[in-house]
Protein backbone atom coordinates (compact mmCIF):
# COMPACT_ATOMS: atom_id res chain seq x y z
CA UNK A 1 0.00 0.00 0.00
CA UNK A 2 1.76 3.66 -1.05
CA UNK A 3 2.05 5.95 1.52
CA UNK A 4 -0.74 8.90 1.85
CA UNK A 5 1.69 11.90 1.32
CA UNK A 6 0.26 15.07 2.74
CA UNK A 7 -0.89 17.11 -0.08
CA UNK A 8 0.89 20.87 -1.00
CA UNK A 9 -0.29 24.02 -0.96
CA UNK A 10 -0.05 24.23 -4.55
CA UNK A 11 -2.09 21.01 -4.69
CA UNK A 12 -4.64 22.01 -2.63
CA UNK A 13 -5.31 25.17 -4.62
CA UNK A 14 -5.66 23.29 -7.75
CA UNK A 15 -8.05 20.89 -6.04
CA UNK A 16 -10.26 23.45 -4.85
CA UNK A 17 -9.92 24.80 -8.41
CA UNK A 18 -11.34 21.84 -9.87
CA UNK A 19 -13.79 20.86 -7.45
CA UNK A 20 -15.43 24.47 -7.60
CA UNK A 21 -16.49 23.64 -10.98
CA UNK A 22 -17.00 19.96 -10.90
CA UNK A 23 -18.54 19.26 -14.11
CA UNK A 24 -16.87 21.81 -16.16
CA UNK A 25 -13.50 21.03 -18.22
CA UNK A 26 -11.08 23.42 -17.76
CA UNK A 27 -7.49 24.06 -19.50
CA UNK A 28 -4.15 24.58 -17.84
CA UNK A 29 -4.38 28.24 -18.47
CA UNK A 30 -7.66 28.91 -16.94
CA UNK A 31 -6.37 26.83 -14.09
CA UNK A 32 -3.20 28.52 -13.68
CA UNK A 33 -5.14 32.09 -13.50
CA UNK A 34 -7.43 30.65 -11.05
CA UNK A 35 -4.71 29.13 -8.45
CA UNK A 36 -2.15 32.09 -9.21
CA UNK A 37 0.12 28.76 -10.21
CA UNK A 38 3.15 29.09 -12.61
CA UNK A 39 3.03 26.21 -15.56
CA UNK A 40 6.03 25.00 -14.43
CA UNK A 41 4.41 23.79 -10.90
CA UNK A 42 0.50 23.29 -12.05
CA UNK A 43 1.78 20.47 -14.57
CA UNK A 44 3.83 17.81 -12.64
CA UNK A 45 0.71 18.68 -10.19
CA UNK A 46 -2.33 17.89 -12.73
CA UNK A 47 0.04 15.24 -14.26
CA UNK A 48 0.29 13.40 -10.09
CA UNK A 49 -3.59 13.88 -10.49
CA UNK A 50 -3.89 12.57 -13.51
CA UNK A 51 -1.60 9.19 -12.66
CA UNK A 52 -3.61 8.42 -9.62
CA UNK A 53 -6.88 8.42 -11.35
CA UNK A 54 -8.30 11.68 -9.73
CA UNK A 55 -8.47 13.54 -13.18
CA UNK A 56 -10.12 13.17 -16.63
CA UNK A 57 -8.72 14.86 -19.53
CA UNK A 58 -8.81 14.88 -22.72
CA UNK A 59 -8.51 17.00 -25.91
CA UNK A 60 -10.68 19.65 -27.28
CA UNK A 61 -10.11 21.31 -31.01
CA UNK A 62 -9.78 25.26 -30.71
CA UNK A 63 -12.75 27.30 -31.81
CA UNK A 64 -10.09 30.22 -33.11
CA UNK A 65 -8.64 29.29 -36.04
CA UNK A 66 -5.22 28.54 -36.64
CA UNK A 67 -4.75 27.54 -32.70
CA UNK A 68 -3.88 24.22 -31.37
CA UNK A 69 -5.86 21.97 -29.31
CA UNK A 70 -6.09 22.48 -26.18
CA UNK A 71 -5.46 19.27 -22.84
CA UNK A 72 -8.60 19.84 -20.53
CA UNK A 73 -9.14 18.22 -17.10
CA UNK A 74 -12.01 17.86 -14.30
CA UNK A 75 -12.03 15.71 -11.38
CA UNK A 76 -13.19 12.15 -11.70
CA UNK A 77 -15.86 11.04 -8.78
CA UNK A 78 -13.29 9.71 -6.98
CA UNK A 79 -10.93 12.78 -7.24
CA UNK A 80 -13.74 14.59 -6.67
CA UNK A 81 -14.34 13.20 -3.03
CA UNK A 82 -10.50 12.60 -2.65
CA UNK A 83 -10.50 17.23 -3.21
CA UNK A 84 -13.36 17.39 -0.59
CA UNK A 85 -11.43 15.16 1.64
CA UNK A 86 -8.40 17.31 1.32
CA UNK A 87 -10.30 20.42 1.58
CA UNK A 88 -11.95 19.62 4.85
CA UNK A 89 -8.59 19.21 6.15
CA UNK A 90 -7.59 22.69 5.02
CA UNK A 91 -8.31 25.58 7.81
CA UNK A 92 -10.72 28.33 6.56
CA UNK A 93 -9.37 30.38 3.77
CA UNK A 94 -6.42 28.67 3.08
CA UNK A 95 -7.91 26.73 -0.19
CA UNK A 96 -7.14 28.61 -2.79
CA UNK A 97 -3.69 31.10 -3.55
CA UNK A 98 -4.89 33.50 -6.03
CA UNK A 99 -6.22 36.78 -5.21
CA UNK A 100 -8.00 36.41 -8.12
CA UNK A 101 -10.17 33.14 -7.05
CA UNK A 102 -11.33 35.41 -4.06
CA UNK A 103 -12.81 37.63 -6.12
CA UNK A 104 -14.28 35.01 -8.85
CA UNK B 1 7.83 47.16 -31.49
CA UNK B 2 10.40 47.12 -28.66
CA UNK B 3 13.26 44.34 -29.13
CA UNK B 4 11.99 42.99 -25.94
CA UNK B 5 8.64 42.58 -27.41
CA UNK B 6 9.84 41.29 -30.63
CA UNK B 7 12.60 38.75 -29.25
CA UNK B 8 10.30 37.34 -26.74
CA UNK B 9 7.80 35.39 -28.48
CA UNK B 10 10.94 33.83 -30.49
CA UNK B 11 12.31 32.93 -27.08
CA UNK B 12 9.11 31.70 -25.57
CA UNK B 13 8.62 29.68 -29.13
CA UNK B 14 12.04 28.15 -28.38
CA UNK B 15 11.66 27.53 -24.40
CA UNK B 16 8.60 25.45 -26.14
CA UNK B 17 10.71 23.34 -28.61
CA UNK B 18 13.18 22.73 -25.87
CA UNK B 19 10.40 21.42 -23.55
CA UNK B 20 9.34 19.26 -25.55
CA UNK B 21 12.74 17.83 -26.85
CA UNK B 22 13.64 17.33 -22.96
CA UNK B 23 10.54 15.97 -21.58
CA UNK B 24 10.30 11.98 -21.62
CA UNK B 25 8.09 10.02 -23.68
CA UNK B 26 5.69 8.87 -20.90
CA UNK B 27 4.79 12.47 -19.98
CA UNK B 28 4.96 13.96 -23.24
CA UNK B 29 1.14 14.49 -23.61
CA UNK B 30 0.91 16.76 -20.17
CA UNK B 31 4.27 18.90 -21.87
CA UNK B 32 2.35 19.00 -25.30
CA UNK B 33 -0.53 20.46 -23.33
CA UNK B 34 1.21 22.87 -21.21
CA UNK B 35 3.00 24.29 -24.55
CA UNK B 36 -0.39 24.58 -26.78
CA UNK B 37 -1.98 26.93 -24.19
CA UNK B 38 0.93 29.39 -24.66
CA UNK B 39 -0.80 30.04 -28.21
CA UNK B 40 -3.51 31.11 -26.01
CA UNK B 41 -1.79 33.32 -24.16
CA UNK B 42 -1.07 37.07 -25.33
CA UNK B 43 1.10 39.40 -22.84
CA UNK B 44 4.88 38.71 -24.40
CA UNK B 45 6.17 38.99 -21.17
CA UNK B 46 3.24 36.11 -19.63
CA UNK B 47 4.26 34.04 -22.80
CA UNK B 48 7.68 33.62 -21.78
CA UNK B 49 6.82 32.90 -17.57
CA UNK B 50 4.48 30.43 -19.25
CA UNK B 51 7.22 29.10 -21.49
CA UNK B 52 9.79 28.92 -18.84
CA UNK B 53 7.40 27.17 -16.84
CA UNK B 54 6.98 24.36 -19.71
CA UNK B 55 10.64 24.15 -19.59
CA UNK B 56 10.85 23.61 -15.72
CA UNK B 57 8.00 20.82 -15.67
CA UNK B 58 9.18 19.26 -18.61
CA UNK B 59 13.41 18.58 -16.59
CA UNK B 60 11.26 18.16 -13.48
CA UNK B 61 9.33 14.77 -14.83
CA UNK B 62 13.14 14.00 -16.76
CA UNK B 63 14.62 14.13 -13.00
CA UNK B 64 11.21 12.17 -11.83
CA UNK B 65 12.17 9.28 -13.88
CA UNK B 66 15.92 9.27 -13.00
CA UNK B 67 14.92 8.89 -9.05
CA UNK B 68 15.59 5.46 -7.95
CA UNK B 69 12.62 5.62 -5.01
CA UNK B 70 10.22 6.34 -7.71
CA UNK B 71 8.14 3.61 -9.19
CA UNK B 72 8.29 5.29 -12.08
CA UNK B 73 11.66 4.65 -12.23
CA UNK B 74 13.57 4.68 -16.01
CA UNK B 75 14.84 1.78 -17.92
CA UNK B 76 18.33 2.33 -18.37
CA UNK B 77 18.88 3.28 -14.56
CA UNK B 78 16.94 -0.14 -13.54
CA UNK B 79 19.12 -2.50 -16.11
CA UNK B 80 22.56 -0.68 -14.92
CA UNK B 81 21.18 -1.04 -11.36
CA UNK B 82 21.07 -5.37 -12.36
CA UNK B 83 23.65 -5.69 -14.14
CA UNK B 84 26.02 -4.39 -11.28
CA UNK B 85 24.15 -5.82 -8.71
CA UNK B 86 23.48 -9.47 -10.38
CA UNK B 87 25.95 -10.09 -13.22
CA UNK B 88 28.46 -10.97 -10.76
CA UNK B 89 26.93 -13.01 -8.52
CA UNK B 90 25.05 -14.57 -11.94
CA UNK B 91 27.86 -15.53 -13.39
CA UNK B 92 29.30 -17.13 -10.32
CA UNK B 93 26.07 -18.99 -9.71
CA UNK B 94 26.67 -20.43 -13.40
CA UNK B 95 30.17 -21.10 -13.17
CA UNK B 96 30.05 -22.83 -9.72
CA UNK B 97 26.99 -25.13 -11.44
CA UNK B 98 29.20 -25.76 -14.26
CA UNK B 99 31.82 -27.02 -11.77
CA UNK B 100 29.69 -29.11 -9.90
CA UNK B 101 28.34 -31.13 -13.14
CA UNK B 102 31.99 -31.49 -13.77
CA UNK B 103 32.76 -32.73 -10.68
CA UNK B 104 35.40 -30.13 -10.14
CA UNK B 105 33.85 -28.91 -6.67
CA UNK B 106 33.18 -30.89 -4.26
CA UNK B 107 29.25 -31.36 -4.19
CA UNK B 108 28.46 -30.65 -0.62
CA UNK B 109 30.58 -27.34 -0.86
CA UNK B 110 29.22 -26.97 -4.80
CA UNK B 111 25.84 -26.92 -3.17
CA UNK B 112 26.35 -24.46 -0.31
CA UNK B 113 27.42 -22.42 -2.72
CA UNK B 114 24.85 -22.49 -5.72
CA UNK B 115 22.00 -21.81 -3.12
CA UNK B 116 23.80 -18.87 -1.78
CA UNK B 117 24.13 -17.42 -5.28
CA UNK B 118 20.84 -18.08 -6.58
CA UNK B 119 20.01 -14.64 -5.63
CA UNK B 120 21.72 -13.66 -8.56
CA UNK B 121 19.93 -15.30 -11.19
CA UNK B 122 16.17 -14.57 -9.42
CA UNK B 123 17.07 -11.02 -9.18
CA UNK B 124 18.08 -10.63 -12.63
CA UNK B 125 15.22 -12.43 -14.11
CA UNK B 126 12.68 -10.17 -11.31
CA UNK B 127 14.32 -7.20 -12.59
CA UNK B 128 13.97 -7.88 -16.49
CA UNK B 129 10.26 -8.61 -15.58
CA UNK B 130 10.27 -4.72 -14.74
CA UNK B 131 12.39 -3.99 -17.54
CA UNK B 132 10.02 -5.71 -19.72
CA UNK B 133 7.21 -3.38 -17.98
CA UNK B 134 5.04 -6.16 -16.83
CA UNK B 135 3.37 -5.74 -13.47
CA UNK B 136 4.72 -8.51 -11.44
CA UNK B 137 1.67 -9.48 -8.40
CA UNK B 138 3.88 -11.55 -6.36
CA UNK B 139 6.46 -8.34 -5.68
CA UNK B 140 6.21 -9.00 -2.02
CA UNK B 141 7.03 -12.08 -1.89
CA UNK B 142 9.81 -12.47 -4.33
CA UNK B 143 11.37 -9.32 -2.65
CA UNK B 144 11.19 -11.53 0.45
CA UNK B 145 12.17 -14.49 -1.16
CA UNK B 146 15.55 -12.76 -2.50
CA UNK B 147 15.93 -11.17 0.89
CA UNK B 148 16.18 -15.09 2.28
CA UNK B 149 18.38 -15.61 -0.48
CA UNK B 150 21.04 -12.63 0.18
CA UNK B 151 20.65 -13.86 4.29
CA UNK B 152 21.51 -17.12 3.01
CA UNK B 153 24.74 -15.73 1.41
CA UNK B 154 25.89 -14.31 4.62
CA UNK B 155 25.66 -17.35 6.46
CA UNK B 156 27.63 -19.12 4.02
CA UNK B 157 29.97 -16.28 3.59
CA UNK B 158 30.54 -17.31 7.72
CA UNK B 159 30.21 -21.17 7.55
CA UNK B 160 32.61 -21.56 3.91
CA UNK B 161 36.13 -19.96 5.87
CA UNK B 162 35.71 -22.49 8.93
CA UNK B 163 35.56 -25.31 6.03
CA UNK B 164 39.13 -23.78 4.90
CA UNK B 165 37.84 -23.98 1.41
CA UNK B 166 39.89 -22.48 -1.37
CA UNK B 167 37.24 -20.68 -2.81
CA UNK B 168 37.35 -18.20 -0.25
CA UNK B 169 40.75 -16.87 -0.72
CA UNK B 170 39.59 -13.14 -1.46
CA UNK B 171 36.74 -12.65 1.26
CA UNK B 172 36.52 -8.51 0.78
CA UNK B 173 35.61 -8.99 -2.79
CA UNK B 174 33.28 -11.79 -2.58
CA UNK B 175 31.99 -10.30 -0.01
CA UNK B 176 30.91 -7.03 -2.13
CA UNK B 177 30.21 -8.69 -5.34
CA UNK B 178 28.08 -11.90 -3.51
CA UNK B 179 26.41 -10.19 -0.74
CA UNK B 180 26.80 -5.75 -0.31
CA UNK B 181 25.39 -5.71 -4.44
CA UNK B 182 22.90 -8.01 -4.44
CA UNK B 183 21.72 -6.72 -0.61
CA UNK B 184 21.32 -3.32 -1.92
CA UNK B 185 19.54 -4.23 -5.20
CA UNK B 186 17.24 -6.37 -3.42
CA UNK B 187 16.55 -3.42 -0.49
CA UNK B 188 15.17 -1.50 -3.70
CA UNK B 189 13.07 -3.72 -4.84
CA UNK B 190 11.39 -4.03 -1.84
CA UNK B 191 11.09 -0.49 -1.40
CA UNK B 192 9.21 -0.36 -4.79
CA UNK B 193 7.87 -3.49 -3.94
CA UNK B 194 5.97 -1.67 -0.68
CA UNK B 195 5.67 1.70 -2.23
CA UNK B 196 3.25 0.13 -5.36
CA UNK B 197 -0.40 -0.34 -4.43
CA UNK B 198 -1.82 -3.32 -6.45
CA UNK B 199 -3.89 -1.27 -8.25
CA UNK B 200 -0.95 0.43 -9.62
CA UNK B 201 1.53 -1.06 -12.07
CA UNK B 202 5.17 -0.76 -11.94
CA UNK B 203 5.78 1.62 -15.15
CA UNK B 204 9.55 1.45 -15.80
CA UNK B 205 10.02 4.29 -18.22
CA UNK B 206 11.25 3.51 -21.57
CA UNK B 207 14.63 4.80 -22.41
CA UNK B 208 14.53 8.28 -24.40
Amino acid sequence: MPRQRKCSAQSVAVLSALVSLPRTWQHGYELSKLTGLASGTLYPILGRLDDRGYLESKWLESTQAGRPPRHVYRLTTRGSSYAREVLDQQPDGQTMTSPYYAKA
Amino acid sequence: MTVGAFLSPQLSRALRRHALRACPPPRLELIRAAANELDYVTSPTESLIWSIGIVRASYWERLRSMSIASPLISKPVLLLEALICFLPVSFFWSEISLDVITGLIPRTEGLLLITSAMVGPLGMASFGELLLGKAPIDASFRAFTLALLVAWAAVVEFILPLTSSILWSLPWRDGVLLLLLPLAAVGHYSFLACNTSSSDTWRPQPAS
